[in-house]
């Protein structure tokens, strides 16, 4: 069989769904090589989320074998795996981190109330800043609401009840908040 | 029934909705708008591209092997009780020798002196990667996963050299005077992929390895090896 994929190229689809076929065959080498692919995006995606390497790890896991589970959940009709598998991957640590986090009637920061390990920095300052400089160049009320949808899966009427804002402020600046986010990524 | 569609209406969710922020009503109303819209299914794409884009803007970690070991671990322990119903005791005599082979082959795949720790390994059947050619590095690595419970092996490739149209990459398979082709393929930015029917390893074979070959491929290795992995 004759196959290629860049691996640093992740969003080949027509590879993934022969590693995908493969799973659903209980093939554990294409469970494998999926991870060699995807690992290193999955699990920096989801420690960002979590900022905890420990409960990343686990998050990771969780993603491959929701997978393993059930390859068939992927419908290639309705977009290109890697955008199915990172926003898998997102929600599985949206889904740890509400597990994780104690909600309080006030907003906390993002750092606050997720547990971090008394370890070496999670990120250089040179990594963080390459992201959160994009995020910190939005106006703070827009930046919030990226946040909040981005990193804790919030939905608009869930934003606008934490921050105490009426809704349709809430949907006007999250549009504003990617729109502006969607420019300065090009 | 038909509903009124206002398609500003719709464009201005789009956002939202590549993100998975709009509430289940407004969801659905951007699913309907999209077939009387089909205009905005590239703007969609777009917003979609960019949620992408945000996680790989994230700053890349390696994760640490622990946490393939720990994956192929719970997958296998999953389809084993899936399919042969394994007494608690199999199952975790399966996985420590699993965990005990795989703990090698991702070791092995971040040391540089491959060849020794391959030795150490006798005739165990889960191998991994890659080599060098006549004792240079030639900057080129490559991991072959394979298990002789599946079906397909696999090897990944990175920072191979480019190939151009005329030619491919074709990877081989030794034991004695006997070598086989396994298949082939090309690379993108150095990287590769490819998947190739298990039951193409000889067991045990005495050398894995690839070189670059003319477009088609050719019955015997006609150039020096990128990478090659040798039994002592």
């Amino acid at each position: 069989m004759i196959g290629f994929i860049g691996v640093a190229n992740p969003h080949m689809t027509p590879d993934s769904l022969i590693l995908l076929r493969r799973i659903r065959s209980g093939d554990e080498a294409a469970l494998a090589a999926l991870y060699v692919l995807y690992g290193r995006l999955v699990y920096s995606l989801t420690l960002q989320i979590l900022r905890n390497p420990t409960l990343a790890q686990e998050a990771t896991q969780d993603t491959f074998l929701k997978i393993w589970r059930n390859p068939q959940a992927y419908d290639e009709t309705k977009g290109q795996f890697s955008s199915w598998l990172l926003t898998l991957a997102r929600y599985t640590a949206i889904d740890r981190l509400r597990r994780e986090v104690r909600h309080g009637d006030s907003l906390a920061p993002l750092d606050e109330n997720i547990p971090h390990e008394a370890d070496e920095p999670l990120f250089s300052e040179h990594d963080v800043s390459h992201l959160h400089a994009m995020l910190a160049l939005l106006p703070s009320e827009q930046r919030l609401c990226v946040e909040l949808a981005y990193f804790h899966g919030l939905t608009h009427s869930q934003i606008a009840e934490k921050l105490a804002q009426p809704l349709g402020t809430v949907k006007t600046r999250l549009r504003l908040g990617l729109q502006k986010l969607k420019e300065l990524m090009q | 029934m038909s509903f009124e569609v206002d398609c500003n209406e719709i464009r201005a969710l789009i956002p939202s909705y590549a993100l998975g922020a709009v509430d289940a009503d407004e969801a659905r109303m951007v699913e309907y708008g999209l077939t009387v819209c089909p205009e905005l299914r590239a703007e969609l794409e777009a917003y979609r591209a960019m949620v992408v884009q945000m996680a790989q803007y994230a700053p890349q970690v390696e994760p640490p092997a622990s946490v393939l070991d720990g994956l192929l671990t719970q997958a296998r322990q999953q389809k084993q009780r899936a399919e042969y119903g394994m007494s608690r005791w199999q199952v975790a005599a399966a996985v420590f020798l699993a965990l005990t082979i795989i703990s090698n082959l991702y070791w092995m795949s971040r040391t540089q002196s491959i060849e020794q720790r391959l030795a150490t390994l006798g005739d165990a059947q889960i191998l991994a990667l890659k080599t060098a050619q006549n004792g240079q590095m030639t900057g080129a690595t490559a991991r072959l996963i394979w298990q002789p419970q599946s079906e397909s092996a696999v090897l990944v490739v990175e920072d191979f050299p480019l190939n151009d149209s005329n030619q491919t990459f074709q990877a081989w398979v030794t034991r004695g005077v006997e070598i086989r082709s396994v298949g082939m393929f090309t690379v993108q930015d150095g990287n590769g992929l490819l998947i190739f029917d298990a039951q193409n390893l000889f067991e045990p074979f005495d050398a894995f390895g690839v070189t670059l070959e003319p477009s088609g491929g050719s019955e015997k290795p006609t150039n020096p090896a990128v990478v090659r992995w040798q039994r002592s």
